[in-house]
């Protein structure tokens, strides 16, 4: 019984510290910037295009969310495209959001076009945002 | 032939029972694998990047639900008991225990590995960063650690050299280890965090776990307990170093305890009461008394021993499923080896049968080990049953059921033709150390008994 006491009191001790950690109740730790990051860096500016006009493709809902793009149409060409939502369900959305994002603009202005390669190991996130990119293209074309 | 003189009980082998509890736990297995189907499983393992993420989500779903049936497995709830016996329900917690841990290290390998891989981190430092980030992945890691002390324990090299009070409270973490690591599928799982059903379905079966093992392990035990106010009314010395336990109670026949059963005791003396010990009853249970008979092994067998008259008694069971329910035909051999003569003594007392239609062949090493000899030759003498007695040390150099002088005679299928008329219509029911009862089963086969004949229950500690 004195050892059922200690090993239960250590038992009750070991949980107490496990649940003052704050992810312990469902919370997340915010993902550290990196360095050059420090200073808050301005959303990409929707780039001023004289006569540019902007189409919001459709919301594109999959397990982890939902995705929707804004694109702005300088004439025919794609001069930016602006995330209006994004994967939000779980931790590790959030992680491949940072990463595969700002990469799928970066193809896409240079491709000028939805036809781009996915962010390998986050293909739902890629996905949804080229088939978002995609009804904006094609909503641009039968205006 | 016999004359219809008694009804025989129906057997009662628990062939429905097994067959709906099989079925219900195989339904929750598939219920996670429809889960994971539902979310694009196949493609997403085929997909570029995300394959390793996907299967660690499969293995992570399986195996969490098997640490659920494995607690259910040990739950103690009634009808589980009565459809599958605990011995059998120990080797199925044992075989998904060690399943669900291997597909537990398998999911946290492919989940580090995955993410790792999509976001071009080390695999060291994005475990690190699963572990301190992400919710409840603390707990989880936690839980992991937990699990992974339970199994090494378990591993049989390893839990030959622990002593089983030790062993079974360090096993008790388990729960713990299980309940910590699910907080972290519920919150970073897409299945349940997007589909609040399948977070309903989740909570429902684990809050019913949870609620079988208060019941059942805790409140019925208690309950009962209580109900019959069990005490120590008298230890009685028996021989070298078997005791009998004499058990005063009141409304024992509610207890609905039967011969060849046996219940975990815990005697309320000072210091060490809280070891549970599951002994055989060794008489058919009375509406006022009930009776163990144990061999005192260790320091805790002297304890027992011990244990002044008017001690108070905490009981958990009755469980087991060595009883008359068992039976299949009007003629019964029973088995018995050194102190599984318990369940046996019991048996004969309480089975149905008319005049030589039991046999009990009683081993011992020697003369003086046979215990209860007196009582079982006058319980013989009055229903008519023959009892042969088999005193003597072991062949040397082969496991053989037969004492050494009978093992040069005969070989062990032929001593059992010898001794048993009409052998092979009898249901035997085997009770010893689990070397003997492996030979004496091998020799019963042999004499032509057919496997559904021979009943016994093995306890592997």
């Amino acid at each position: 019984m004195r050892k059922i006491t200690f090993f239960l009191l250590a038992t009750i001790a070991g949980l107490v510290g496990l649940f003052s950690y704050r992810t312990s109740f469902g919370e997340a730790v915010p993902q550290a910037r990196p360095a050059e990051a420090a200073t808050p860096s301005p959303a990409p500016p929707p780039t001023l295009v004289a006569g540019g006009r902007t189409v919001d493709g459709d919301a594109i809902f999959t397990e982890y969310g939902t995705v929707q793009v804004r694109v702005t149409f300088a004439g025919e060409r794609i001069a930016d495209v602006a995330v209006l939502q994004k994967h939000t369900v779980h931790e590790h959305s959030l992680v491949l959001n940072e990463l595969a994002l700002p990469q799928l603009r970066e193809q896409v202005l240079q491709a000028q076009s939805a036809e781009v390669d996915t962010v390998s190991g986050a293909t739902a996130t890629s996905r949804a945002y080229l088939d978002s990119l995609q009804s904006a293209i094609d909503r641009a074309h039968t205006r | 032939m016999t004359p219809d003189r008694f009804p025989l009980p129906r057997p009662r082998d628990g062939v429905l029972g097994r067959a709906v509890t099989a079925a219900l736990a195989c339904a929750t297995v598939l219920v996670v694998a429809a889960l994971w189907l539902s979310d694009g499983g196949p493609a997403a393992l085929r997909a570029d990047g995300t394959g390793l993420v996907t299967a660690a989500r499969l293995t992570g779903l399986v195996a969490a639900d098997m640490l659920l049936l494995q607690v259910l497995a040990m739950a103690r709830v009634p009808w589980v008991e009565r459809a599958w016996g605990q011995d059998r329900l120990a080797r199925i917690h044992r075989l998904l225990g060690f399943t669900s841990f291997w597909l537990m290290a398998a999911h946290v390998v492919l989940v580090v590995a995955g993410y790792a891989a999509s976001t071009d981190t080390g695999v060291l430092a994005q475990l690190a960063d699963l572990v301190v980030r992400y919710p409840g992945m603390l707990l989880a890691a936690a839980g992991t650690m937990l699990l992974a002390l339970v199994v090494a324990l378990s591993v049989r090299a390893a839990r030959r050299r622990v002593r089983y009070e030790n062993w079974h409270l360090l096993h008790l973490y388990a729960y713990l280890g299980v309940a910590l690591a699910l907080p972290h599928q519920l919150w970073n799982g897409a299945h349940f965090v997007t589909s609040p059903a399948a977070c309903a379905y989740w909570w429902t079966l684990w809050g019913g776990a949870a609620a079988a093992l208060g019941v059942f392990r805790i409140g019925r035990p208690l309950w009962l307990s209580r109900r019959h106010r069990l005490t120590v009314g008298e230890v009685r010395h028996e021989a070298s170093d078997v005791y009998s336990v004499y058990l005063p109670g009141r409304r024992l026949d509610r207890l609905a305890a039967r011969p060849g059963q046996f219940l975990t005791w815990r005697l309320r003396t000072g210091r060490g009461w809280s070891r549970a010990h599951p002994f055989s009853l060794s008489e058919a249970p009375r509406a006022d008394r009930l009776r163990f008979t144990f061999r005192a092994a260790g320091d805790d067998g002297a304890r027992l021993a011990g244990a002044a008259p008017g001690t108070a008694v905490l009981i958990e069971g009755p469980f087991g499923t060595l009883t008359e329910g068992r039976r299949r035909g009007e003629r019964v051999l029973l088995m018995a080896a050194g102190i599984g003569i318990t369940p046996m003594r019991a048996l004969l007392e309480g089975m149905r049968y008319a005049d030589s239609e039991l046999t009990l062949i009683y081993r011992a090493r020697s003369a003086e080990e046979l215990v209860l000899r007196d009582e079982i030759d006058a319980i013989a003498a009055e229903r008519g049953a023959q009892v042969i007695y088999l005193p003597g040390p072991p062949p040397p150099g082969r496991i053989s059921w037969l004492t050494a002088e009978l093992a040069e005679r005969y070989a062990d299928h032929e001593a059992l033709t010898h001794l048993v008329p009409e052998l092979s219509g009898r249901d035997v029911f085997l009770c010893g150390p689990p070397p003997w009862m492996a030979a004496a089963r091998a020799a019963l086969r042999l004499a032509g008994v057919p496997a559904r004949q021979i009943h016994d229950e093995r306890f592997g500690w």
